[in-house]
């Protein structure tokens, strides 16, 4: 296991390397100056070719990634142009209120879709499915941005029972309860039909069959034999989920004015900040990483057939 | 198996337990000034009682930095504005007022200012602010204007240094004359020179915030909102029966208004053409139309071997698209005949916006002898429908116009290196005053339009070194006849109407012509205010 994880974890060393290169090149390539952008519209060359030469633009190419990626390895993810300070400062002040939003849906997702799914799949044809099946396609057809402004307009405006913006973490939940719902509505229907058509696939092989030719019960059956294998393709789509939504919830964030990851990094992108752009990039495929994973462990521990390497 | 189905449920366990404490941390950044938003009947209905809490948005991004002399981003004046007082005061339509300094004069050279501080002026930490002060901190712009403080250094760009003459009076020394003088006494904010000695530059980044302004600060919950409480102490006298407010940073146009609406925010500017509807007819809330956006200009690139050198091609454009159908996209407006607005200093009243006539256009394309070439058109992509009007309305004359929009900092660096026929400008107008544009835009060509005529530049140069206005006006008037009469560099187009919104009985709320507000001087109308 500490073999796998290690290799695991090399192979991520690898991966934020290439993506603070590709993220590194891709801004440089991309239209726009940061120092233009700080010193806005009437800045005169001057003032920009000194802006420039503090931010450090003014080095070649590969000086400016060499700098930036010996810095990486040491933990130290530069200065933000725009904030004028650490980005470490910058995103992991950010984060908390994305992982907080993302962490609830989650667990709200865990505890209603995958139920949902599982017993749809297992009465396959009854009208539970035949409910759950189109409250999927409901809810799959409806588009985040509208169902976060439907909320606004039900809940703050017309009801006024949530306010309308604003985030206080978990010290006062009724800030999250719109933003919750939004972030997590399509993803539960992605898992609750994840959940049915794996319960239904599993269902259909032969050792489901050979289990109810040595008389066990249903009962038995589902628990002991669909179930487990029924959650693998679950579990893997669940961690993807979970790390999309760390990813930063755009969106959301900025419809309910959370203070996430998501819309930092929005701001960051139109302003030109190189380091807090690259930084947040890096920060969020690590998280990726992790997460899959822990997806790939706990799947080991729900299939012993699947081998750690 | 039952092993298994013991790890497995270990494993979750765990895993929704790190979840679990995952999600606790994000209380972390739960702001600390819980309970004193204002207003609605939800999210912001908390207010302490007996006190009046405001809480205002007017955002077009969030506040990225209690540094703000660092930024020109409209957040980081407005908030400066709350904390710190200016050298003198400032209406940014052009008028000024005493401040920190009671007197201010400028030498017949242009070289020389001279302030004579108000006494009694205290920080919020209860020190004097005095001579020192307002020395350290002109000194500190000028010692590196364009690292130290973008905010300010368009209009410092001849500072040189200042001295202290005595405790309450200031020498300021510049390079040459500038027309910017009292505009930037208006933009300067004082700090304390011991907290300078102390912190140096780094005082905003460790929030040591002690300006002599009418608010006082208490918290920044970046992505959210700044939080102020009245300066009690203010050396003025009690600034505004206000005792809280919050500047929220709120950017999605749906939810600016939901918010209103609940009652979590007091006011809004610019508000989208499709959702006033939701506000009107609201008792609680006053609804006006007025003109909000800033100089909407067409600058074109017509240096030597551009497409736009020949003055057809120029006149072809301005005579071929019809601002009415900008105007109709939105709530309506005002036409520009040249390119300013308005009552600003110099503008041309006497001269209207070339007649839209296609058939007159045609005449000077096939004059110019276009072949049908493509045109590209840029501007960021809040002006897309601006852009689609014009290409819709050249197409018809045949005309073949590309749009490009693009973001902000795209566009910056598109028109800085030229790489365009012709953009959809805006400009901020503060001040009634577009010198800036004049000396920027015009004649040192910022936005590379390759465009020179020594008469223009002779007029603007003479120009940008007169600080009184009504001495200025003449020239910059001479400036606007001449580029309408050469249709360009830049051509004015149109100056657009906009409803914005606030609570009734809020009152005193600063509007620049662009629609910008600034919160310092509000107040409540405690007979109307209800909540």
């Amino acid at each position: 296991m500490l073999k796998f994880i290690l290799k695991r974890l090399f192979y991520m060393l690898i991966v934020v390397i290439a993506i603070s290169f590709i993220s590194f090149a891709l801004l440089r390539l991309s239209p726009g100056d940061p120092a233009m952008m700080m010193l806005g519209d009437n800045a005169t060359p001057e003032m920009v070719e000194a802006m420039r030469e503090k931010l450090g633009l003014n080095q070649p190419f590969m000086t400016q990634y060499f700098i930036y990626v010996t810095n990486l390895l040491k933990g130290d993810l530069g200065t933000s142009i725009l904030y004028g300070y650490s980005c470490k400062e910058v995103i992991f002040s950010r984060l908390p209120a994305t992982a907080t939003l993302s962490f609830i849906s989650a667990i709200i997702i865990l505890i209603i879709a995958i139920p949902i799914g599982i017993i749809a799949g297992a009465k396959q044809g009854s009208f539970f499915d035949f409910f759950a099946t189109a409250l999927v396609v409901l809810l799959q057809s409806m588009s985040v941005v509208w169902v976060a402004i439907l909320l606004l307009l039900i809940f703050s405006v017309k009801l006024n029972i949530l306010p309308a913006v604003g985030y206080k973490g978990l010290s006062d939940p009724k800030y999250l309860v719109m933003p919750v719902i939004a972030c997590g509505y399509r993803t539960m229907a992605m898992m609750v039909r994840m959940g049915r058509s794996g319960m239904i696939d599993v269902m259909s092989e032969d050792y489901i069959k050979c289990t109810y030719a040595r008389g066990m019960s249903k009962f038995d059956v589902y628990t002991k034999y669909a179930f487990k294998n029924a959650l693998i393709p679950i579990t893997t789509l669940y961690g993807l989920q979970i790390s999309g939504m760390l990813a930063g919830t755009v969106v959301i964030e900025t419809v309910y004015n959370i203070p996430g990851i998501g819309s930092m990094l929005v701001n960051a992108v139109g302003h030109r900040d190189y380091p807090l752009v690259q930084s947040s990039l890096v920060v969020t495929a690590i998280m990726f990483a992790v997460i899959t994973l822990i997806v790939d462990i706990v799947n080991t521990f729900i299939d012993r057939r699947m081998q750690l390497n | 198996m039952k092993t298994s189905i013991k790890k497995l449920f270990n494993v979750s366990l765990t895993a929704l337990t790190a979840l679990s404490l995952a999600a606790c941390s994000g209380g972390g950044t739960a702001p600390s000034g819980g309970g004193t938003s204002g207003g609605g009947t939800s999210g912001g209905g908390d207010a302490p009682k007996g006190k009046i809490v405001v809480n205002v948005n007017e955002a077009e991004s969030t506040l990225t930095s209690l540094d703000f002399y660092k930024t020109t981003i409209h957040s980081e004046a407005q908030f400066a504005e709350m904390i710190y007082d200016p050298i003198i005061n400032g209406d940014r339509d052009g008028n000024f007022w005493p401040c920190l300094a009671k007197t201010w004069e400028l030498s017949d050279d242009g070289l020389t200012g001279t302030l004579t501080l108000e006494e009694g002026v205290k920080f919020h930490d209860g020190t004097d602010c005095n001579a020192d002060d307002v020395v350290t901190t002109l000194n500190w712009i000028a010692a590196d204007i364009n690292g130290n403080a973008p905010l300010i250094a368009s209009k410092w760009l001849n500072l040189v240094g200042a001295e202290k003459i005595d405790d309450y009076t200031v020498k300021i020394n510049m390079s040459y004359p500038l027309h910017t003088f009292e505009q930037a006494l208006s933009g300067t904010y004082v700090f304390s020179d011991e907290d300078f000695d102390k912190y140096g530059d780094q005082m905003w980044a460790q929030k040591v915030l002690n300006g002599t302004g009418p608010y006082k600060f208490v918290d920044w919950i970046d992505g959210q909102y700044t939080e102020y409480k009245i300066n009690e102490d203010y050396w003025a006298g009690r600034h505004s029966n206000i005792d809280e407010v919050k500047i929220w940073y709120i950017t999605e146009a749906n939810t600016i208004v939901s918010s209103l609406l609940a009652g979590d925010i007091d006011t809004c500017a610019a508000i989208n053409t499709d959702l006033v509807p939701m506000l009107e007819g609201n008792e609680d809330l006053t609804t006006e139309l007025r003109l909000i956006d800033n100089l909407n200009y067409i600058q074109f690139k017509c240096g030597p071997g551009d497409t736009f050198e020949d003055i057809n091609m120029r006149k072809a454009v301005m005579h071929g698209f019809n601002c009415e159908n900008i105007l109709n996209l939105y709530h309506g407006g005002t036409i520009l005949g040249a390119a300013c607005t308005e009552g600003d200093i110099g503008c041309v009243d006497d001269l209207e916006h070339y007649k839209y006539d296609p058939e007159l256009a045609k005449q000077y394309l096939a004059e110019a002898g276009y072949n049908g070439e493509t045109i590209h058109m840029y501007s960021t992509k809040a002006y897309t429908n601006e852009m689609t009007s014009v290409q819709g309305d050249l197409a018809k004359i045949g005309m073949n116009v590309e749009i490009h929009p693009v973001d902000s900092a795209e566009f910056g660096s598109v028109r800085t290196n030229g790489e365009y026929d012709m953009f959809y400008g805006f400009n901020a107008v503060t001040y009634s005053d577009l010198m800036a544009v004049l000396v920027d835009r015009v004649k040192r060509d910022i936005h590379s339009h390759g465009f020179v005529d020594e008469e223009i530049n002779a007029w603007i140069e003479e120009a940008d070194k007169i600080s009184d206005p009504n001495e200025r006006a003449p020239l910059m008037q001479k400036v606007y006849r001449k580029m309408y009469d050469l249709y360009g560099p830049i051509c004015g187009t149109v100056q657009k109407a906009g409803y914005y919104c606030t609570r009734k009985g809020l009152e005193g709320i600063t509007m620049t012509k662009g629609g910008k507000f600034y919160f310092r001087d509000m107040y409540v109308d405690e007979d109307v205010w209800k909540k």
